[in-house]
């Protein structure tokens, strides 16, 4: 008995003393201290950061729904997410898809102010915390680019707030704003690599911070944000572009195929992805997927955008003109407008003598794609009334696919995703930023040049825009060329806010082609009609601050919400 | 002296009540006489006419009453006819011999029992037990003693020689004496002072849910439990004590056996379990930094020492069917048809369906594309089955008694075909040992197997995906292929799992051991008692999709192909989950008794230890879905994962407890409590508890003799809550884990962590900040007072009692999302925030008597709690209308309907939102400013949890037969049924808007698509949760005693159940009333009919 009594009063003195118990560290989670001592947690950090830029093939800000808010496509399936921003019923609260980029930017931003308050130079390779200091930059101004765009001013943090902070500040300038980013990018800039190679292959370069400069500070100069018309910003814009075609200057020879691989030289910023990371929005992509028309992919194609016939008609034909300049007539049977210039037009063959961006980008009927002719007409392979009946549901609306980034040699094999890369900067855009800048420092014979540098590249090879146009036949001439080339590539959306045409184009009513093909013939006729009206009010060309933002905080709403 | 007393006209032979205080022997006799036509005959003199008795007899027959006075006035007696005869008894020679008895008492679990009297009821005399139970008396040989003890039955044995006795006293059944299980302890009822509410195995048997926690419904005050899904192996109940005390997390602490956080009850073999407490108040300040949501005390059953020293065996069996309350009535093919031309009518398109429509009128369409189906008909059954069986087995002698039990339950799933469900097998083993007078050890394993079978995917998007199949699509073909649907899947594909499915097996072990050791070498009623508990639990599960058949069919060509080939490969993706929590516990205390004072005390520790890890893998394209291994699977896309986590606690705690002649009652705990998640220097805790009793009815003065119980009762404490996220003191950083992908079922999920890097496209991590620290985070803490009466009438025939509780609980954790601005962009830790009162009453009442063989009860509760917001974390221009300060909780926010909107000039005329049009829900401008935005949208504060829950139950038994009947219910709950705008229930298309000529009178808005005004949070769509249930209906009937007798067994029951009968008020009608989703698409809760039997031997 006694010898039970000691070993039950040794054991409490021993399990009592054990004070150490509550001493437990986290087990999946790494102290500050470890993470910014360490060089490759230090790395993986900024790669974390990366992961937070949205990218076009599917995220929140990304270039694919944002097309089908703009006049170049109908998304499909839409309704429940994007149709208040093309019916004109946005308001703070029903912001749907794109709702959290306030939420989500801001969270970019304070991450990669939280890097460069933290990130110690002695700690690795200084050149190498100098690179990555440099891409924390450049993204930071990413985000910061991204919510002046949608929001107009914004709040500018330059640190990190602390929860003990007043938190409540005062909504920035576009142009206080727009000097950061520069600033920043400007104080990036030397330290970043023209090129990478080797593992860093993808990351920031020189060439991408310039382009990122470009564009800030083209939004700075641009009519929706440079009410007093000072011409001077223009002049930056200008000098901007010249330090980055200092370094870059070589348009691709395949229009089509620099967007399947990004070691071409006309790209400035990339994001990549692999084939094996089904459904894995970080590593893959399932745009093949998603805008493979219906027959295609196995059946499986979800022809996921549906391009706008009023897009399509903006494609110049062979000898330089736009071929329908609108509709008229009621809206299930319009009755194309044509531009008696465009002698080479035929409405019977209507894909023929054009532009041949219009092939690189659009799938049409009867266009070669992935082993065989596309079959938009009635009962054909890819149309609502397929033979089979298969996938039906999946038609494209308008009768017409996008083309631009897919991969033809994608099949749909045990569920295998997409890779090829999403492209956020290419040259291209900066030529023609370049003459738009140009035009309005005066120099007209500047801004034809670039124009025409893009119009001639090999492959696409179109007439000159004609010399001596002035004024705003010039202007809407660089404006189109902006609208072919960079089609589906996010631009359309930007650059029509910041033009103030956002509505005017945007209130445009999508619009569908039926075509019906005579079996025995093989002849096409077609039929016109107003798939999906749209509206566009002014106000919506800054999207409302998120309403549960407004009650925190002292920000002023935008006007119209 | 002979009396001789003629009565007339009363009644022979039936039963007599009567009671009499300090009765003497004459006046028992004319009592007696003046009832019955009964005459006694006696002589005096030998006779004791000086002795007074107190007697109480109910509806006993004379015989039984003249055979018990004949014991206590030791005569001998005749009767014959009405004439009783009474006669000096004849004693033994040594009849007046004294002899010395010795005796030990305990009770069926081995435990002495200290305190028991021992009377001779011959001279009225007697003893108390000792505190180990022993005790001696010196009586004349023959008498009878008279042990008894309260909350045990009397126990009466006739001593002729000296002997020594061992006296096991059984559990009375009485309300009163009942003994409850509180924290770290046990309790008589009658001396509570604490809010506790305790159930005992009869009545968890009694309903037949296969979740334990079924079976609590309506059953203790104060407990709110909503089953909200009847999935097998998931239909765990949301457990409320007391409604909702904060923002955070308000589940109650869970305690099994005495060792806290070993996971929830519900799947224990409901057979095993012995009682379930629910401590509600400062009597839960005893758990600390747990104990603010309430505690529920779990307690399995232990050997009992039986009188014959033979095992008992008991074997329960049970069958039952199973359906869902409430069933979908969909629209018809045409109405969803309809539906959608109206839909595009309103926006502005042409209608597309007419040809359709008119096809279906006039029977043209081809019946292989244009189907009529009841999807929920045509893939879930009319009834499931569900089985259960257990097995016990108990016994023991004096110094070792073991209950061992086995128990087996499978459930199947509603799902047509299918081979999904549930299986549970549960075993028991609980052991008690006496090593010494003074050492009692006990080892308890009590493990099970849970082993689910269920359909691909969440379940949730199983039964979304048979909601949302339209009813023009088809099932199968005329060839009865497989059809592809309009939504390209199938759900007969997922339901009898041709598309895949997932299986999980989890294991639990519970293993304790634990010791008592008196200590009376130091002092009488000292004692050092411990346990150490070791709890794995263990869970592996798979998914496994793989391609199936499943064809299209060309109306044109008449041809049906096979998409099988598009489904991609035979993917599988496995994990498994180990925990084990350690729990180490000493007790150090004291119980005795001084004359009219009796003491006890303890002081405690406590700590536990938590580790636990997680790992998965994945593969894709195995060889064959018959071998479902992962080696046999593509290494290309192989994936894998995993995440380890460890916690502990610390803990001091006591109590004392203090009664002066039963009469005043206090008691005191305390508990300084330590938790890894706060950081270190502000780990501990202190929650202190106090409560009082007076039991009035036990003051000399107090004289009322129909009230048998009257006690007032209060308490007040500290109590804490600190489940939070661990390390939120901490600033770390972490590569954000990503969840397994779930393919073929549209489960798909982003990673976050990842990016492609490099020529070689290499993918590497991400590193991200967890949250901004928290260096001041701190545990909720709850101040809880309560005050309540307890009364027990016409000895215990009527029990009331009331509690009335306030709590306050103040450092509610929460982020402060509603102040701190998005673009501030972190993420925010918990902040020690919140202020919510809350306050409520429960009152239970319960009466029982019997005509007869006619036993009857009748019982009732409601209890009430309601919450309000005294503080909490607001946005800084937050309109009046959606403050949530000086509201409850739970809220429903939404725009206040105002009708539908008939025509464009209604729009036109009023505030409306951007794109309204007619037939749209009309919102009312709260704002007054105009327009309509989220400025006007405004908060409800209306709750899916009730403030008032109700119960009731009558039955009654008679002979071996016994019927009760269970009604539950509910008052003041809300929940906002937002139907899926295509394929809802029939009763919003026919009370649909069409137009303002057609339906100036429509109650439900015109047909629309998601992401439309009308599918917006509107008042429109809320709908009253209140409900009264037939809940349980209960029939058994027991084998006579002369049958058993003869079979030679103890107890022959047969029985039959029903629970969720049927609702005898539901205003939410689509929908069970306890359904929370907008939706409908969950697993339904099941109505339950069983039939069974009860065979102990």
């Amino acid at each position: 008995m006694k010898k039970v009594i000691i070993v039950l009063l040794l054991s409490f003195y021993t399990i009592g003393c054990d004070d150490s118990i509550l001493e437990i560290a986290p087990q999946d989670q790494i102290s500050a201290e470890t993470t910014w001592n360490d060089p490759e947690l230090v790395e993986l950090y900024v790669n974390g950061l990366y992961n937070l830029l949205p990218h076009g093939f599917i995220k929140w800000a990304g270039g694919l729904r944002l097309s089908g808010i703009t006049d170049e496509s109908l998304m499909f399936g839409q309704n429940s997410l994007l149709n208040k921003y093309v019916n004109g019923g946005l308001t703070a609260s029903n912001l749907h898809l794109y709702g959290s980029f306030w939420r989500d930017a801001y969270n970019g931003i304070y991450n990669c102010s939280l890097f460069i308050e933290n990130v110690n130079e002695d700690v690795g390779d200084p050149d190498r915390i100098a690179h990555l200091t440099a891409e924390v930059r450049f993204l930071r101004a990413w985000f910061y680019i991204g919510l002046i765009s949608r929001y107009g001013d914004v709040p500018l943090l330059r640190e990190t707030l602390k929860l003990e902070d007043d938190l409540l500040i005062e909504r920035s300038s576009v142009e206080e704003v727009m000097a950061f980013v520069t600033e920043e990018l400007d104080a990036a800039i030397p330290h970043l690599k023209e090129n990478h190679s080797g593992d860093d292959f993808g990351r920031v370069t020189k060439a991408a911070a310039m382009g990122l400069k470009i564009r800030a500070l083209m939004y700075d100069a641009s009519p929706l944000f440079n009410s007093a018309q000072d011409m001077s910003k223009w002049k930056k814009v200008a000098d901007a572009c010249e330090d980055l075609f200092a370094i870059r200057n070589q348009l691709s020879d395949d229009y089509q195929g620099m967007f399947l691989n990004p070691s071409d030289p006309e790209i400035l910023f990339f994001k990549q992805f692999r084939k094996d990371a089904v459904y894995d929005f970080n590593t893959s992509n399932g745009i093949d997927y998603f805008r493979y028309p219906s027959g295609f992919g196995g059946q499986l194609g979800w022809a996921g955008e549906h391009p706008n016939q009023v897009l399509v008609d903006a494609y110049e034909t062979l000898e330089g003109e736009i071929p329908v300049l609108g509709y008229s007539g009621q809206s299930d049977d319009l009755t194309p407008i044509f531009n008696p210039a465009a002698t080479t037009y035929d409405p019977d063959n209507p894909y023929q003598n054009r532009d041949p961006r219009l092939n690189y980008t659009i799938l049409y009927d009867g266009a070669f794609f992935s082993g065989r002719e596309v079959e938009f007409f009635e009962g054909g392979k890819d149309s609502a009334d397929p033979p089979d009946g298969n996938n039906a549901n999946n038609a494209s609306t308008t009768g017409y696919g996008v083309r631009k980034n897919l991969d033809e040699s994608w099949t749909l094999e045990s569920g295998e995703s997409s890779d090829q890369p999403w492209v956020y900067m290419r040259l291209a855009e900066f030529f023609l930023t370049y003459a738009e800048a140009q035009y309005y420092l005066g120099k007209p014979g500047v801004a034809e040049k670039y124009v025409d540098k893009v119009r001639s590249r090999v492959g696409v090879e179109m007439p000159p825009i004609a010399n001596s146009l002035t004024g705003m036949d010039l202007l809407s001439k660089i404006k189109h060329e902006r609208q072919i080339e960079l089609a589906f590539e996010t631009n359309r959306w930007y650059d029509s806010k910041r033009w103030k045409d956002a509505v005017r184009n945007f209130s445009q009513d999508i619009i569908g082609v039926e075509i019906t093909k005579d079996e025995s013939t093989g002849e096409r006729s077609f039929r016109f009609y107003t798939q999906h009206e749209r509206e566009f009010p002014e106000h919506q060309q800054f999207w409302p601050i998120p309403f549960s933002e407004i009650t925190k905080t002292n920000l002023k709403q935008n006007p119209g919400y | 002296m002979f009396s001789s007393l003629y009565a007339t006209s009363n009644t022979l032979a039936q039963p007599i009540s009567f009671h009499l205080e300090q009765a003497t022997f004459s006046s028992i006799v004319e009592e007696i006489e003046s009832q019955t036509s009964y005459v006694f005959s006696f002589e005096s003199g030998w006779l004791d006419l000086e002795t007074k008795f107190d007697v109480a007899y109910n509806d006993m027959k004379i015989e039984d009453i003249i055979d018990d006075l004949s014991s206590k006035f030791r005569f001998d007696y005749k009767i014959d006819n009405t004439y009783i005869q009474i006669t000096k008894k004849n004693l033994p020679p040594d009849s007046l011999q004294q002899i010395t008895v010795k005796g030990h008492i305990y009770d069926e679990y081995n435990n002495p029992l200290p305190g028991a009297t021992i009377i001779d009821k011959r001279t009225n005399q007697g003893v108390t037990s000792d505190f180990n139970g022993f005790f001696s008396i010196s009586v004349d040989a023959g008498t009878v003693l008279l042990i008894s003890y309260i909350g045990y039955k009397d126990f009466e044995i006739e001593v002729v020689n000296e002997t020594e006795l061992e006296i096991i006293l059984e559990t009375k059944a009485s309300e009163l004496n009942e003994i409850v299980v509180v924290g770290y302890g046990v309790q008589e009822k009658s001396s509570l002072t604490g809010a506790v509410s305790q159930i005992k195995s009869e009545d968890i048997i009694e309903t037949k849910t296969a979740n334990i926690e079924g079976a609590l419904v309506g059953r203790i005050p104060g407990l709110t439990l909503s089953v909200r899904s009847g999935q097998p192996g998931e239909d765990d109940a949301s457990i409320l004590v007391r409604g909702r005390g904060t923002f955070g997390n308000a589940n109650p602490l869970i305690v099994i056996d005495g060792v806290a956080n070993r996971g929830n009850f519900s799947r224990l073999n409901s057979y095993d379990i012995e009682s379930i407490s629910v401590l509600k108040d400062a009597s839960a300040a005893i758990y600390g930094a747990q104990s603010a949501n309430g505690v529920i005390v779990v307690t399995t059953k232990k050997g009992k020492h039986a009188a014959n020293g033979k095992p008992r065996v008991s074997v329960n069996s049970e069958y039952s069917l199973t359906q869902p309350t409430i069933k979908p009535n969909l629209m018809t093919a045409v109405q969803v048809l309809t539906w959608e031309n109206e839909r595009n009518v309103r926006i502005g398109s042409p209608p597309e369906f007419n040809r359709i429509i008119k096809g279906y009128e006039e029977g043209t369409l081809d019946p292989n594309e244009w189907g009529e189906t009841d999807w929920w008909a045509y893939t879930t059954n009319k009834w499931s089955e569900q089985r259960r069986t257990s097995v016990s087995v108990d016994g023991g002698s004096e110094s070792f008694s073991y209950y061992l039990s086995s128990g087996l339950l499978n459930q199947d799933a509603i799902f047509k075909n299918s081979v999904f469900g549930y299986d549970q097998f549960n075993f028991l083993a609980n052991f008690d040992l006496k090593l010494s007078d003074n050492l009692d050890v006990g080892v308890s394993i009590n493990g099970r197997q849970e082993k689910r079978i269920n359909p691909l995917g969440d379940i949730n998007g199983v039964i979304a995906s048979i909601y949302t199949r339209l009813p023009y699509d088809l099932p199968r073909y005329s060839n009865g292929f497989l059809a592809e649907t309009s939504g390209g899947s199938n759900p007969v594909a997922l339901i009898n799992g041709d598309a895949g499915d997932q299986q999980s097996t989890s294991r639990t072990y519970l293993n304790k051991v634990s010791f008592k050791l008196r200590l009376p070498s130091i002092t009488d009623g000292l004692y050092l008692s411990g346990f150490g508990a070791y709890d794995i639990f263990k869970s592996r599960s798979r998914s496994l999709s793989k391609p199936y058949d499943i064809y299209s069919y060309s109306p044109n060509t008449g041809e049906y192909s096979n998409l099988k080939g598009q489904q991609g490969g035979v993917n599988l993706s496995e994990n498994t989950r180990s925990d084990v929590l350690s729990t180490l516990q000493f007790q150090l205390g004291y119980d005795q008794l001084f004359g009219d004072h009796s003491i006890k005390f303890f002081a405690a520790y406590e700590q536990s230890k938590s580790d636990g890890s997680y790992l998965f893998a994945s593969r894709n394209n195995l060889v064959s879905p018959e071998l479902p291994s992962l080696d046999l699977g593509s290494e290309i896309d192989q994936r894998n994962g995993g995440s380890n986590f460890q916690a502990a606690r610390q803990n001091y705690f006591g109590r004392l407890s203090y009664s002066y002649k039963n009469r005043y009652l206090v008691e005191l705990t305390s508990r300084y409590d330590g938790s890894q998640n706060f950081p270190p220097g502000s780990r501990f805790g202190f929650f202190p508890g106090a409560s009082v009793g007076w039991k009035i009815s036990e003051e000399p003065s107090f004289k009322i003799s129909w009230i048998s119980n009257l006690k007032l009762r209060a308490s007040v404490g500290i109590l804490g809550n600190d489940r939070i996220a661990p390390f939120q003191y901490l600033q770390n950083y972490d590569v954000r884990s990503f969840t397994e992908l779930v393919r073929g079922t549209g489960g798909y999920v982003e990673w976050y962590n990842r990016n492609v890097f490099g020529e070689n496209k290499q993918v590497t991590q991400g590193l991200y900040p967890s949250s901004v620290p928290n260096p001041n985070v701190t545990w909720e803490s709850a101040t809880k007072a309560n005050v309540a009466i307890d009364l027990s009438l016409f000895d215990g025939k009527f029990d009331f009692s009331a509690d009335f509780f306030y709590d306050r609980r103040e450092d509610i954790l929460l982020p402060r999302l509603a102040s701190v601005p998005e673009y501030a962009g972190f993420q925010l830790p918990d902040e020690n925030l919140g202020i919510v009162n809350n306050k409520g009453f429960e009152v239970a009442m319960a009466y029982n008597n019997k005509v007869g063989d006619f036993n009857y009860f009748v019982n009732g509760q409601i209890s009430y709690a309601r919450n309000q917001i005294e503080f909490m974390d607001e946005a800084k221009d937050t309109p009046l209308w959606q403050r949530r300060t000086g509201q409850s909780i739970d809220f429903i926010s939404g725009y206040q309907a105002d009708g539908i909107y008939q025509n464009q000039a209604e729009i036109d005329a009023s505030a409306h939102l951007p794109d309204a049009i007619p037939g749209d829900i009309k919102f009312k401008d709260i704002k007054e400013d105009g327009v309509i935005d989220a400025k006007d949208i405004a908060f409800s504060f209306l709750s899916p949890t009730p403030r008032y829950i109700y119960s009731f139950e009558l039955g009654g038994s008679w002979k071996g037969l016994s019927l009760s009947a269970f009604f539950q219910g509910q008052l003041q709950a809300e929940t906002m049924y937002r139907p899926w705008p295509l394929n809802q229930d029939r009763a919003f298309y026919v009370d649909r808007w069409i137009s303002d000529r057609e339906t100036p009178n429509a109650t439900q808005p015109g047909a629309y698509g998601a992401g439309t005004n009308n599918s917006l949070g509107s008042t429109h769509w809320i709908r009253d949760n209140s409900f009264l249930r037939l809940k349980n209906v209960f029939l058994s009937y027991d084998l006579p005693d002369e049958i058993i007798k003869k079979l030679k067994i103890a107890q022959l029951r047969i029985f039959m159940n029903g629970s969720n009968l049927f609702l005898l008020q539901n205003n939410v009608e689509i929908f069970d009333p306890e359904s929370t989703t907008d939706t409908g698409w969950y697993y339904p809760q099941q109505r339950v009919i069983s039939t069974g039997l009860t065979l102990t031997f």
